[in-house]
């Protein structure tokens, strides 16, 4: 079930780049705004067909941010595009000036996680799902995968009137979700469903995670795995209701833990259905990997090691 | 400190100052009547830092004359309904907002008892805020107005009413060391935003002392030329120049900044004689 590996024709970036051109097609207000990354977010796509809709301020991701806001402000739906950990550099500009006034502004920022492996450290966005989370007014959406990140592009234009934060992938883009599937922004995804263990997780790693559980399946652990594919505003109920049917749940992410997706569901069960929560997520800064699987190893995500780390952490339960 | 003006300005600067007899037959009647509007806008401003004293009073007196000159000297127009059938105002250093609020407390659009519930907690935010009525954007963090206008204009572009509005964006001095200006002054000359209108409010002053102090600001028509945008300096106490300024930018193809030399605290002789921002300043009260 897991395909698509690194070099193949489909990535979430991809997805972005189609997204945007049919937006543009479908909605003339829709300006695309990036920061000299154009080519490698596919945001190119959408200037040769829109030229005139199309900015790119250069390597200024500030600027770009307030650009943004201007757009929004005169009644444009701007998307601004840019790499994850880029983007960040405009916290503040996003903070006081995009969500502040609440600016329908989408931001698409690519190349988050570890999937800029071969760039290092300095490119791997790990921390931005914290930052934006923060944010009041903030929607933070992490598709698993090439058709998720397109429909869900097309779901928050939808619904979406506020500032949104889209979190894709370079290219390490495994087919995760049913690409017929009708995608539910603000539900909980629940993948494969299990009694002992769930494991709660977003992008790409999703597919780790899910191999983990095949894996202990055999050796007779049942493991529900479900997509937090919004991550804000959470969908609460459908948190509780896997801690209800499992009493113990671990978080996968291509983030540290902490902030990110490890705290929304601590969160969500400290308050509404107390639950032991386990962190299954990078353990500090990366660094240029080969593939991305290199960099899975070192953190401890991949399937063998997530599978692992599952058993301690039940067997941990069984001896207390 | 105020603004050194460069050397030769007068020759590569066109001469706002020099047209300066010429405008004051033309503006006789309004200038006189801009004055008396600045005059009650400063006495406002004045009313509110005593009321509450880390309102940014040094700051808001120096850019009164600019706002007015904006406001009701060269006025902001509408022509529709939509966002980009109107001029915008950005106030850029947003801690000047008891000025703005001042000018639009004159202009009708806020009551006399609302300013005086600046900074109180069911009253008006310290900084220019766009849940005013009046306030276009919400700005208080420095450095960020200048992105927001390119924005503003490149949709009235797209709207085909960039012809007929502006944007103007009010900044200042101490400000320009925020490198984000920079980033969208380049943006703005390199798309060939012609509607974009700075000001830059040049009192001399920022947060910790005279700006030249602070960090030097170089050559500041310089900088914004060798990006495309035309740049002329005025006396921003002096409706004349002001208004042949903004008369000017309504007419030119590019981006214009004007660099008005203010002072700090002007009207207030306290404030003026020292460069200092609060009514009965003590050590880093405010801000």
């Amino acid at each position: 079930m897991v395909r698509g590996m690194d070099g193949a024709p489909s990535s979430m970036r991809d997805s972005v780049g189609k997204a945007l051109l049919r937006l543009g097609e479908e909605d003339l207000d829709v300006v695309v705004v990036t920061a000299d990354v154009g080519k490698s977010t596919r945001a190119y796509w959408f200037a040769r067909r829109f030229p005139e809709r199309y900015v790119n301020v250069g390597v200024a991701e500030q600027d770009m941010a307030g650009f943004a806001a201007g757009l929004a402000l005169a009644g444009k739906k701007p998307y601004a595009v840019s790499f994850a950990l880029f983007m960040m550099r405009a916290w503040e500009q996003i903070r006081n000036t995009i969500d502040r006034m609440r600016l329908n502004v989408k931001l698409v920022a690519t190349h988050s996680g570890f999937s800029d492996y071969g760039d290092g450290s300095s490119h791997q966005s790990l921390e931005d799902i914290a930052l934006m989370r923060v944010l009041h007014n903030m929607v933070v959406v992490v598709p698993a995968d090439p058709p998720q990140a397109y429909k869900a592009l097309l779901r928050l234009h939808e619904e979406v009137k506020g500032p949104a934060y889209v979190r894709v992938a370079r290219d390490y883009s495994p087919l995760i979700t049913d690409p017929e599937a009708e995608y539910r922004l603000g539900r909980l995804e629940v993948l494969r469903d299990g009694s002992d263990v769930a494991v709660v997780s977003a992008g790409p790693v999703l597919a780790q995670a899910l191999e983990a559980a095949e894996t202990l399946e055999k050796q007779g652990v049942s493991v529900a795995v479900a997509n937090l594919h919004t991550v804000k505003p959470v969908d609460a109920s459908g948190l509780v209701r896997l801690a209800e049917k499992t009493g113990l749940v671990v978080v996968v992410e291509e983030h540290l833990p902490r902030g990110g997706i490890y705290s929304t569901v601590a969160e969500v069960l400290a308050q509404h259905y107390p639950a032991p929560v386990h962190p299954i997520a990078a353990q500090g800064y990366g660094h240029s990997a080969r593939s991305i699987m290199d960099l899975y190893a070192r953190h401890g995500l991949t399937a063998e090691q997530i599978a692992y780390k599952i058993k301690t952490i039940l067997n941990m339960y069984k001896k207390a | 400190m105020p603004l050194r003006p460069r050397r030769n300005s007068a020759a590569r600067v066109p001469s706002v100052d020099g047209q300066a007899e010429a405008w004051s037959k033309t503006y006789a009647r309004s200038v006189s009547m801009l004055e008396r509007v600045a005059e009650r806008v400063r006495s406002l401003v004045i009313r509110m830092g005593l009321l509450e004293r880390s309102v940014h009073v040094g700051s808001s007196l120096s850019v009164v004359d600019i706002l007015v000159a904006i406001y009701f000297g060269r006025g902001l127009r509408r022509s529709g309904s939509r966002p980009t059938e109107r001029d915008w105002l950005i106030l850029s250093k947003g801690h000047a907002a008891p000025a703005l609020y001042a000018v639009l407390a004159v202009a009708g659009v806020l009551s006399e008892e609302a300013l005086y519930t600046i900074r109180s907690i069911n009253g008006l935010e310290g900084h220019a805020d766009a849940s005013v009525e009046g306030v276009d954007v919400s700005t208080g963090s420095l450095g960020q107005g200048l992105s927001i206008a390119a924005g503003i204009a490149y949709a009235m572009r797209l709207d085909g009413t960039d012809g007929r509005h502006r944007v103007f964006v009010v900044l200042g001095d101490g400000e320009l060391d925020e490198g984000q200006v920079w980033e969208a002054a380049s943006t703005i000359a390199h798309l060939g935003l012609g509607n974009v209108v700075a000001v830059v409010d040049a009192n001399g002053y920022q947060l910790d002392g005279p700006v030249d102090e602070v960090k030097r600001k170089g050559d500041l028509l310089g900088r914004w030329e060798s990006l495309g945008w035309e740049a002329v300096v005025v006396d921003g106490h002096n409706y004349e120049g002001l208004l042949a300024a903004l008369d000017h930018a309504d007419s030119s193809p590019k981006p214009v900044v004007v660099v008005a030399r203010t002072r700090r605290g002007k009207g207030l002789s306290v404030l003026e004689a020292s460069g200092g921002q609060y009514i009965g300043e003590g050590d880093g009260w405010g801000s």
